[in-house]
């Protein structure tokens, strides 16, 4: 795709939508409910200046702050139109529980936050640290300054470091990121993807400005904010972007043990439980791509992660299954008519930026699925803070969830969700799942998936830039 | 047999809208278990919907609440109309009771010849799954589940053996002998030669003798839409709008899309939008006819009509998937023919040359679509678990399952499964 270098106001974006803040390894987020909000307005007047934008590099602490819409209307009670509908209304509807696969033990009324019938999470401060007690002492202060600015304190959701890069079930996890042009590292041109796929005011994958949320004029006197191309409106969606957050606990042994039962149904010669679980995420634990490699773990380097199906000739899934993890939340070059560059154009309208990070200790310490897949249940709670970016949580977010993960009938496929997430089809209850490896001469196929992710909290957070923020803070 | 539609718009009595809707809507929020209409009684339909158009106004001329039922059937239509009106008698003239001119007595044949008075011309047909009957569609879909039961979970040997297991193990079923019988898929593909052939002799009649009418068609468009576009106002999504039409969303592997839009006045507008119409038409039957609208593999069944004398568009859309990935694939897909055919209908975002630009503004576009879409009171699909390309696969791995083949074929057979 070609997509235009163009300059971006890094100092007005918010740093995490650049970098991941890796280096500062120790991070908390921080869930609040504004009581009062002219108090909160000083209290976010006072914070704004140790926001992290995307020029500077702070290497002790460095903090980020997004908004529900809930919040954002108490901060600004003048009007604003042009939100996403999706914000607007929340992730947790009816609807969006439907299509999200947001059922049964996920379902929003049994969210430990952002469900129905609790405080509305307004505000998600988000705070990296280099260690633990500085982060504790931090996080420890900044309530303080909450419970005198009038912000409930909801909740604080740790994460501890990850250095080994893996998620709970023991896959390399957070490879394969979209690149934006226009930043220092360069990438290629199948995964440069238009900087307005994720940060307002640039253009998208359309060639076209993201629609934003847009002010009158008239209440911005002092032109703290850009001018729309609406004529008499300003722009407070400049330099943001729609964030969405869910925290997805994992629950380990179950994961395990149907790999195991799954393994027992395929009879593979070959097969240990590794070769199937790795063929349902579509890479080997150590970030391998099946289809690169579908016979044994070879060493993989991340950086140079980029790969096709095509080009591994893969048309079939015989190497990384149809319904596999990665192939359905990237299709690369294979969707839908197998004409590479069309399909490209096509998935690269469907990125996010991906900027999660795990809670809860290892089952096992090593973090080698090797181990963990046998190690019993030890009780705690661990898991996934999902987090991404896009300017389109509907286009992006929502339809990678929606058709690709979620939709038996990906890829022409009849019965198989992502054999990951094992999320039940809420279109027709009453079904057992399959998860199909195609091979040669005939498909193998697991009967039988359940789910061993569920969802125990979420929000559509708007993150501003740093002159909207600013904006926000008066009176 | 070949698949059709139906299109009947009929005016409800002024004072029965609101019964109407309520009986509508009680009938449309149980389509299994209602009172008043059995569906699976239904031999001939696909997917059939009722939706009432309420009274407006446009262009200063008041225009009565209508009825509108629409059809997709195994063809011809007689038969149909007989299906409809005979297994489900008293439910039809409960709801056509509402409606002017419903015929006194109360029996099969004046009922269909009621529905037949008031069917209108589709201008613009398309169709997914041509020529598979609701019947075959179920049939092959139990097929492929049997198949998988033989498979199991892991079969090896060698493709062949595979495949004369299969075989043998389906003729010992009788229920599956149907399978067997030898199998006349509607001829398509051969269409596409004589198309090409009668493409390119039209394409230069066009270019020597219509050519001065169609350098004044392209100055008159051109100009109206430089007026548009100076006009055009975005259209945002309401978010309390789209709350009513999400709660519909999203029970079946298909959705439904109801679309009504003004048409810009004039006659150069309603005729341009006329002549895109027989021109999708026409490609629709002889070009994309194996289920895939030019990269679009998720349309069961569209139709776009014409009605109150040229002043409005009609759009009926069965597809697969949500509502995102089907207005995203038409963007992504078919904004061409898309943008000419809406670009003649009031709010459309700003286009060039007929066909350039307008559904390309992707986000504007969605909001558009959006805002022209009506509630569907009524939505049936007879087969609500099968995506398209299922439905399409089944059919190969049948017609597979009688031809003799090669190794690489008998390969490309075991694929689908």
């Amino acid at each position: 795709m070609v997509t235009k270098n163009v300059g971006m106001e890094l100092q007005d974006i918010q740093g995490i939508l650049i970098r991941s803040h890796k280096e500062l390894s120790h991070a908390k987020y921080l869930l609040g409910h504004i009581q009062k909000p002219s108090k909160a307005k000083s209290w976010l007047s006072n914070t704004l200046p140790k926001i992290t934008n995307g020029l500077s590099k702070p290497e002790d602490f460095r903090f980020q702050i997004a908004f529900t819409h809930p919040g954002i209307q108490k901060l600004w009670t003048k009007g604003m139109y042009g939100f996403g509908v999706e914000f607007e209304q929340g992730m947790a509807t009816d609807f969006r529980s439907r299509v999200l696969g947001d059922l049964d033990e996920s379902a929003p009324k049994n969210w430990i936050w952002g469900g129905p019938n609790k405080p509305s999470v307004d505000l998600l401060l988000m705070v990296f640290a280099i260690n633990k007690e500085g982060l504790n002492q931090k996080c420890e202060e900044i309530k303080l300054n909450w419970s005198e600015s009038g912000i409930d304190h909801l909740k604080s959701l740790d994460a501890p470091p990850n250095p080994k890069g893996k998620e709970h079930f023991g896959f390399a996890d957070g490879i394969s990121q979209p690149t934006m042009p226009g930043l220092s590292k360069a990438d290629i041109a199948e995964n440069t993807v238009a900087q307005g796929e994720f940060i307002l005011g640039y253009k998208n994958g359309y060639d076209q400005l993201p629609l934003t949320p847009l002010i009158k004029k008239e209440y911005d006197p002092q032109n703290k904010l850009p001018d729309a191309k609406e004529e008499g409106f300003r722009d407070f969606g400049k330099n943001g972007s729609y964030m969405v957050f869910r925290q997805l606990e994992q629950n380990v042994e179950g994961f395990w043990n149907q790999v195991k039962e799954g393994t027992k149904q395929i009879q593979n010669d070959k097969s240990d439980c590794i070769y199937t679980a790795s063929k349902m995420v579509g890479r080997w634990p150590n970030g391998k791509p099946m289809t690169q490699n579908p016979e044994n773990e070879s060493p993989f380097n991340p950086k140079e992660d980029y790969f096709l199906y095509l080009e591994n000739d893969d048309k079939s899934g015989d190497k990384c299954p149809l319904g596999s993890h990665v192939r359905r939340t990237n299709p690369r070059d294979v969707l839908p008519d197998n004409k590479a560059e069309a399909a490209i154009k096509i998935s690269n309208l469907h990125r996010i930026l991906r900027r999660g990070r795990i809670y809860g200790p290892p089952l096992h310490e090593s973090f080698e699925a090797e181990k963990i897949k046998d190690t019993a249940d030890d009780g705690q709670s661990r898991g996934l803070h999902f987090i991404c970016f896009n300017s389109n949580i509907a286009r992006q977010f929502e339809f990678i969830q929606h058709m690709w993960c979620n939709n038996t009938k990906f890829d022409g496929l009849y019965n198989d969700p992502d054999p990951v997430l094992g999320i039940k089809d809420y279109r027709d209850r009453s079904k057992v799942h399959d998860f199909t490896i195609q091979a040669n001469p005939v498909r193998q196929k697991i009967h039988g998936l359940s789910r061993h992710v569920q969802v125990k909290g979420g929000a559509y957070f708007f993150m501003p830039g740093i002159r909207a923020l600013k904006f926000l803070t008066q009176e | 047999m070949r698949q059709r539609g139906l299109t009947v718009v009929t005016r409800i009595l002024p004072e029965k809208v609101d019964s109407l809707r309520k009986l509508l809507d009680e009938i449309g929020e149980d389509i299994k278990d209602n009172r008043v209409i059995t569906f699976t009684s239904f031999r001939t339909v696909h997917f059939l919907r009722w939706v009432i158009l309420d009274e407006t106004i446009v262009r200063n001329t008041k225009i009565p609440a209508q009825l509108v039922l629409s059809t997709n059937y195994d063809g011809p239509l007689d038969p149909h109309l007989e299906d409809l009106c005979g297994s489900n008698l008293e439910g039809l003239f409960k709801i056509y009771n509402h409606c002017e001119g419903v015929p006194m007595l109360k029996d099969t044949k004046n009922l269909s010849l009621y529905l037949k008075e008031n069917r209108i011309p589709i201008p613009a047909f398309y169709r997914g799954t041509v020529g598979r009957t609701v019947d075959q569609i179920h049939k092959e879909q139990s097929l492929w589940n049997r198949i998988q039961g033989i498979l199991g979970g892991k079969t090896s040997g060698e493709p062949a053996e595979i495949k004369s297991k299969i075989i043998s193990d389906l003729k010992k079923e009788p229920e599956f002998n149907w399978a067997f019988n030898k199998y006349k898929p509607e001829l398509v593909q051969s269409t596409r030669v004589v198309f090409a052939f009668l493409g390119a002799i039209l394409t230069l009649a066009i270019a020597l003798v219509l050519l001065p009418i169609l350098l004044v068609w392209w100055i008159l468009i051109r100009g109206l839409e430089k007026r548009d576009k100076e006009a055009f106002i975005a259209s945002r999504q309401d978010p309390s709008q789209i709350a009513g039409f999400m709660k519909k969303e999203d029970y079946k592997v298909q959705n439904q899309l109801t679309h009504l839009v003004e048409i810009k006045p004039g006659i150069i507008r309603l005729n341009t939008l006329k002549f895109v119409l027989w021109a999708i038409n026409l490609l629709a039957k002889m070009w994309y006819n194996k289920g895939n609208l030019g990269g679009i593999q998720s349309i069961h069944f569209a139709r776009w009509v014409i009605i109150d004398e040229g002043k409005r568009l009609l759009f009926f859309s069965n597809y697969d998937g949500s509502w995102e990935s089907y207005l995203g694939e038409f963007v992504d897909r078919a904004a061409v023919g898309l943008t000419g055919v809406w670009s003649n209908t009031v709010g459309f975002p700003p286009t060039k040359n007929l066909i350039r630009q307008g559904a390309r503004h992707s986000a504007e576009f969605k909001a558009w679509a959006r805002e022209k879409q009506i509630q569907t009171q009524v939505w049936y699909s007879a087969y609500p678990t099968s995506s398209i390309k299922n439905i399409n696969n089944n059919t190969a791995i049948r017609q597979g399952l009688i031809e003799e083949s090669s190794p690489e074929e008998t390969r490309e057979w075991l694929q689908r499964m």
